[in-house]
């Protein structure tokens, strides 16, 4: 379901334009961009998929919207120039809970990881979306919108504009923006830092439009210049095939319910930390950056084993 | 809905464009072959904490394997990236190398098969005695 004015709608055209630009100064060595081809295919395959994926589930999340939206405790006009400059913070706190929580519950893990799952970092993977976000509940993160009486259509053209907004920091093409940008926005920089898996970047930068909440929230993490970013998950997947890209992490979670012992266990599975397991056997970003912390000298990196 | 699925034709004709461009532009990482090294400090940094000094390499250079006693780590070639898993050395050792080729059969979802060029005998004498 999508509102009459779809900002993600009247985007594509754009998204598209942009990527075939990058694709051709890469080409010509005029940008720096790193596509693959069966790479490329995946990210932009999973972008359509999670339009028909929103279709089914997005009937589900309006009703819901709607609902709440009865009981709203202001009437906030969709109007006024001042609820879309509330709106655009209000969102982006919410966006903001919504991927840090994604980070720390590996039932919404399971469906983000799908926009991470690539060791690339270009326009196409901004369009590598989720195919499961509908199903385990993660939108529940923008109810608290219309309690506070953002009309629901308001909610998902603010939805809609993050959205478009991320898009363009999924490049390597911009090194930095002015240092004033790069204070209160969310950069292609910022944005690096979160696709990557260094233990030092792991979990960070989860700002949507703003970088703000990460510096408040202490989630913040500068891309440093001694740093650079590999790209991918902690355990990267190891081959090409869209339905193994788009489950994953929920035939894990399966595998690990089967084998549970206790409802503990199957809990643990399910609501706790991505990579947690009953005896420690495995390992939580958690306890892979304490194990980097431990061994890091004084001396920070200077290589890139990855540039190889 | 039409418009929906309209749009849909659309845009996975445009993706078919798309990554036709991306094959064209030739813009994937160069990935000449890995010394032990480079090997090494691949394989370190999904596990961590290792001596790794005994290193096999494939006979290309995309990917090798390193031994932890009765368990052997993969690194192995994903396009033009790599990636890296954890099976049983019993599992390794009872593959055959065919056509200078050893498949191997991860059996994880997310990781179904990993390839290694092979010449010589497998398994590879130097991890033989490496537990
Ligand atoms: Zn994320
Ligand atoms: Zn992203």
């Amino acid at each position: 379901m999508r509102p009459s004015f779809d900002p993600v709608t009247l985007a594509v055209p754009l998204f598209i334009l942009t990527i075939v630009l990058e694709i051709v100064l890469a080409r010509f060595g005029k940008v720096k961009a790193v596509y693959e081809p069966k790479d490329t295919a995946m990210s932009l395959l999973m972008g359509l998929g999670s339009s028909v994926a929103g279709l089914l589930t997005g009937g589900l999340i309006l009703a819901a919207t709607i609902w709440v939206y009865q009981y709203r405790l202001f009437t906030i006009p969709m109007n006024a120039w001042w609820a879309w400059v509330a709106i655009l913070f209000a969102e982006d706190l919410a966006y903001y809970g919504f991927h840090r929580f994604s980070y720390e519950r590996r039932l919404w893990w399971a469906a983000h990881v799908n926009h991470h799952s690539s060791q690339h970092y270009n326009l196409a993977t901004a369009l590598r979306q989720s195919w499961t976000g509908g199903i385990n509940g993660a939108w529940v993160m923008w109810l608290p919108l219309s309690l506070l009486g953002f009309p629901p259509a308001m909610i998902l053209i603010q939805k809609g504009i993050s959205l478009v907004y991320q898009f363009w920091i999924h490049t390597e093409a911009v090194k930095r923006m002015p240092a004033w940008f790069e204070a209160v926005f969310n950069t292609p920089s910022h944005h690096r830092v979160h696709h990557a898996r260094n233990p030092r970047y792991l979990d960070r930068n989860y700002g949507g439009i703003l970088i703000i909440w990460d510096k408040m929230f202490g989630t913040f993490q500068p891309e440093l210049d001694v740093e650079p970013v590999r790209y991918g998950i902690v355990k990267n997947l190891g081959g090409f095939n869209l339905l193994r890209v788009a489950f994953h992490e929920w035939v894990g979670m399966g595998k690990d319910l089967l084998s549970a012992k206790s409802v503990r266990e199957a809990a643990g599975y399910v609501f706790g930390a991505p990579g947690w397991s009953p005896d420690g056997s495995r390992q939580t970003s958690d306890m892979i950056r304490k194990q980097w912390q431990d061994t890091q000298t004084a001396e920070p990196a200077k290589t890139d084993p990855a540039a190889v | 809905m039409t418009a929906f699925w309209t749009q849909f034709a659309i845009s996975f004709a445009a993706i078919g464009l798309m990554i036709a461009l991306a094959a064209w532009a030739k813009i994937a990482r160069p990935q000449p072959a890995l010394t032990p090294d480079q090997a090494r400090k691949l394989i370190s940094l999904d596990f961590s904490g290792l001596d790794l000094d005994l290193v096999w390499m494939a006979d290309d250079g995309h990917g090798a394997i390193a031994r932890r006693g009765d368990q052997a780590l993969l690194l192995f070639a994903v396009g033009d990236s790599y990636a890296t898993r954890c099976v049983a050395w019993r599992t390794l050792s009872q593959v055959e190398a065919k056509a200078g080729q050893v498949r191997l059969n991860l059996n994880e979802f997310d990781a179904p098969k990993a390839q290694f060029a092979v010449s010589g005998a497998w398994p590879p004498s130097v991890l033989q005695g490496a537990a």
